[in-house]
């Protein structure tokens, strides 16, 4: 009997299919790879699969038992478990608490059996091999080891089907290893385990079949003896690969070796001593919770340069960028053109010409209410062609957003389209217009996560206009989780961890030797 | 000492009503209304049927009636809650001021209501009350599963939906929970302490319990002795402007104002950890993305 069998599943989302009629099942046992471009459905999928959302169309059954539509807890209750690849963690409860949370062993009035709860747990996290503080705060723990408490919870709440979304995203390549590790064990200890990824290489490493997505389709589905990398990225994007010079871009295409990288673009200048633009010299800060998330970060931008910055998520890559815009106050000496002080204020940082594509764009870099024109005009609202005078010059703004619509493909290119209603990609080249090319040419680009979410073209497009900003003569600094976009683009990798530098690499680095360096051991 | 758990128990049962709400993930401003309807339903209950103690119940079930109201508006259709507790507060000023003139024929003050009994200590059953309960709470909170389940809502509520536990009808319950509470404290104020209802009751008091939860960071101990002290401080004052020449009058302002500069004290230097749950104030969205 299958483990989960979805059949005919469609879920829509205002009209648009998010889901069309995807079916297919998985064995005790198997692990069957989830592939596809963001936005292929993928997680609508299985939040339909774990009852969160309720289907248009289609049926789930776990065991051969129909599950009820919109009932998470059913989907529990009939052994289907999902770690979230935006964790499902309450962080100032403890890991014990957050592993029992809805299925509290009890005394009497209630009262939880806070002993038997704590040995529970960690004898569930024992019999799978995976390492854990049982009382430990969560928001204290690192990404790793958070998912660690989701993989336990689940086991814990006897998880026959356990779903992985995009596990790896946040993990260093070692601690991604691990994984997939442990994946193998849990299939050979009898589950069905479900693992979405957009990483081809992991996805060969790891399944016994693959499934591939495409706009909501199942367009494939095969065990993995009988397909490869090339042919599997031909089905994600649904072309073939030489029509799809990007596709090495977002990382779908990294052979399974560990032989290093593409070869890097030929626009992208190498570092020269003499050219510095910019200098930082033990720079420190502390994070949100007053702990410190830079100390003594010390490191050079060349003119024309994109450096990468590498390291696991929570490293201090957020609040680099935040320093480096002004948006966070720090210690230490940090020059632009030998000049200091510009970073004090994000009004400072703008007016020495620091321009931000910032990582969470719908709250930090878009006004979502607001047509994209006004969206465009933001920051340069003062200056011509923008306004004249005190008040907005309406004709000059308008013909500027045509012209930046048209340079950077919006689509659709409709000035007076709300942001809100363009998809994140075109969300985002909207941004990278304003910021790249809306005002003066920028001196040094803090872009962080630029390509995040986005599909092929849009992710190329935002490259091209990294690349063309750098050949102006401006510095770029690229903030990444993924050393596949980080290679692609960038002729330095920084790697950060704790706050620090680890030191940096060229893009041919090795995996093992960039993600030795991302969890704290120095480079050469 | 005998002023102080006079005057204590309606601000820390409407203060624990606050814990109760926001822990949640329920801002409820609208404590102050909620007192105001209980004040008025135990004292009317309390007069009709001659025994305060069914005033007391009245005043509980009229304040969790009244946070049922908030709770439809910010949960269901999703209203900003601020404005929700607001309009709470506005509805409850003029709509018992209506039925204190309709009912008692009265602009000012009830007619005198059957009040609860005192021991020979002078207290009535709500002083002990108002000790007993902070504990029962934060037991309750810290040690239950419905406990763990009202903190995991209140900081990450689609944590908690993953796992089954139903957000929305919790949260629901909560709210009606601090009304009772509320309520109850509203309660305490006419057939406790002032054995009539005034038409002023419970003048800020609501407020008042608010700024003891923020002053307690939203814990029910720290909560509740926060309501002890800022009772204290209002019984001090009392005396004082006893004691004092009428030209003194005016250091009674400066006493009143106390609590709220206190509270403002703590948020701005933020004293300890003052952090109210992540998800307070945040509607929850079954299907939201």
């Amino acid at each position: 009997m299958n483990a989960l069998d979805l059949s005919g599943i469609v879920k829509r989302f205002g009209g648009a299919a998010a889901v069309d009629g995807v079916s297919f099942s998985v064995a005790p046992g198997e692990v069957l790879a989830l592939v596809g471009e963001n936005g292929a459905g993928k997680s609508t999928l299985i939040s339909v699969a774990c009852g969160l959302y309720r289907a248009d169309a289609g049926e789930v059954r776990a065991f051969g038992a129909p599950l009820p539509p919109g009932d998470p807890r059913a989907a529990i209750d009939a052994g289907i478990g999902v770690v979230y690849q935006h964790f499902m963690l309450v962080g100032p409860l403890s890991v014990w608490e957050n592993v029992v949370l809805g299925r509290e062993p009890r005394r009497s009035l209630g009262v939880i059996d806070g002993e038997r709860a704590r040995r529970e747990v960690r004898e569930a996290a024992e019999r799978f091999g995976l390492e854990l503080d049982v009382g430990a705060r969560v928001e204290m723990l690192g990404v790793a080891a958070q998912q660690r408490v989701e993989i336990v919870k689940q086991l814990w709440r006897g998880a026959r089907v356990l779903i992985l979304d995009e596990p790896t995203a946040v993990l260093a390549p070692r601690e991604a290893d691990e994984l997939v590790r442990t994946v193998r064990a849990l299939a050979a200890g009898g589950r069905a385990v479900i693992f979405i990824s957009h990483k081809l290489r992991e996805v060969l490493a790891v399944a016994d079949r693959i499934a591939v997505l495409r706009r909501g389709r199942l367009v494939q589905l095969t065990p993995r003896t009988e397909t490869s990398a090339g042919q599997l990225a031909e089905a994600v994007m649904g072309k073939p690969l030489a029509a799809a010079p990007e596709a090495a871009e977002l990382g779908l295409f990294s052979a399974p070796s560990r032989q290093g990288a593409p070869v890097p673009h030929p626009t992208a200048i190498p570092s020269r001593g003499s050219d510095i633009l910019f200098e930082a010299r033990d720079l420190a800060c502390l994070s949100d919770r007053g702990r410190p998330a830079l100390h003594g970060l010390s490191f050079n931008l060349a003119r024309g340069e994109i450096l990468g910055v590498a390291g696991v998520d929570g490293n201090g890559q957020s609040e680099l960028a935040e320093v480096l815009t002004g948006l966070r106050p720090s210690s230490g000496s940090l020059r632009l053109n030998g000049a200091e002080g510009w970073a004090r204020t994000p009004a400072a940082a703008r007016a020495a010409g620091v321009v931000h594509l910032p990582e969470d764009r719908h709250r930090r870099a878009l006004c979502l209410p607001l047509s994209v024109e006004e969206n465009l005009a933001l920051g340069h609202q003062r200056a011509p062609p923008y306004a004249r005078g005190a008040l907005i010059d309406r004709k000059g703004r308008s013909a500027k957003a045509r012209a930046l619509i048209a340079a950077f493909d919006v689509r659709p290119p409709e000035p007076l389209a709300r942001a809100a209603d363009l998809s994140g990609g075109n969300q985002q080249k909207v941004v990278a217009a304003r910021e790249l090319a809306g005002g003066p040419t920028p001196r040094l680009v803090v872009a962080v996560q630029p390509t995040r979410g986005l599909d092929l073209g849009a992710a190329r497009r935002v490259h091209d206009a990294l690349r063309e900003t750098a050949a102006k003569g401006a510095g770029i600094l690229l903030i990444s989780l993924d050393l596949d976009e980080l290679r692609f683009v960038c002729r330095r990798i920084l790697v950060l961890y704790e706050g620090r530098a680890m030191g940096d690499a060229p893009p041919a680095a090795s995996d093992e030797h960039l993600g030795r360096m991302m969890l704290g051991q120095p480079g050469a | 000492m005998n002023a102080i758990l006079d005057f204590a128990p309606p601000l820390v049962l409407a203060a624990l009503g606050g814990v109760l709400s926001e822990r949640a993930g329920v801002v409820n401003i609208g404590l102050e209304g909620m007192m105001r309807f209980g004040a008025f339903a135990a004292a009317a209950g309390s007069i009709f049927s001659g025994s305060p103690w069914v005033g007391l119940l009245c005043g509980a079930l009229a304040g969790a009636a009244s946070a049922a109201v908030h709770a439809l508006l910010s949960l269901r259709f999703r209203a900003d809650q601020v404005v929700s507790g607001i309009a709470l507060n506005l509805v409850a000023l003029g709509l018992v001021t209506y039925l204190l003139q309709s009912v008692f024929g009265s602009a000012g003050v009830s007619p005198p209501a059957p009040a609860l009994p005192r021991d020979r200590f002078g207290h009535t059953a709500m002083a002990y009350a108002a000790l007993l309960l902070p504990v029962l709470f934060h037991l309750w909170l810290s040690r239950t599963a419905v406990g763990l389940r009202v903190r995991a809502v209140g900081e990450h509520p689609r944590a908690a939906a993953t796992l089954g536990v139903r957000v929305l009808p919790l949260r629901a319950l909560c709210v009606m929970g601090s009304g009772a509470l509320a309520g109850l404290g509203g309660a305490t104020l006419s057939v406790g302490i002032l054995g009539q209802f005034d038409s002023r009751m419970p003048a800020g008091q609501g407020f008042m319990a608010l700024a003891a939860m923020v002053f307690g960071k939203w814990t029910p101990l720290g909560a509740a002795g926060a309501a002890f002290f800022f009772a204290a401080a209002d019984a001090l004052q009392r005396q004082l402007s006893f004691s004092l020449h009428a030209a003194d009058l005016r250091l009674e302002g400066i006493f009143l104002a106390l609590p709220y500069f206190l509270t403002l004290l703590v948020l701005a230097f933020g004293i300890g950890r003052t952090r109210a749950p992540a998800a307070d104030g945040v509607p929850y969205e079954p299907e939201g993305r």
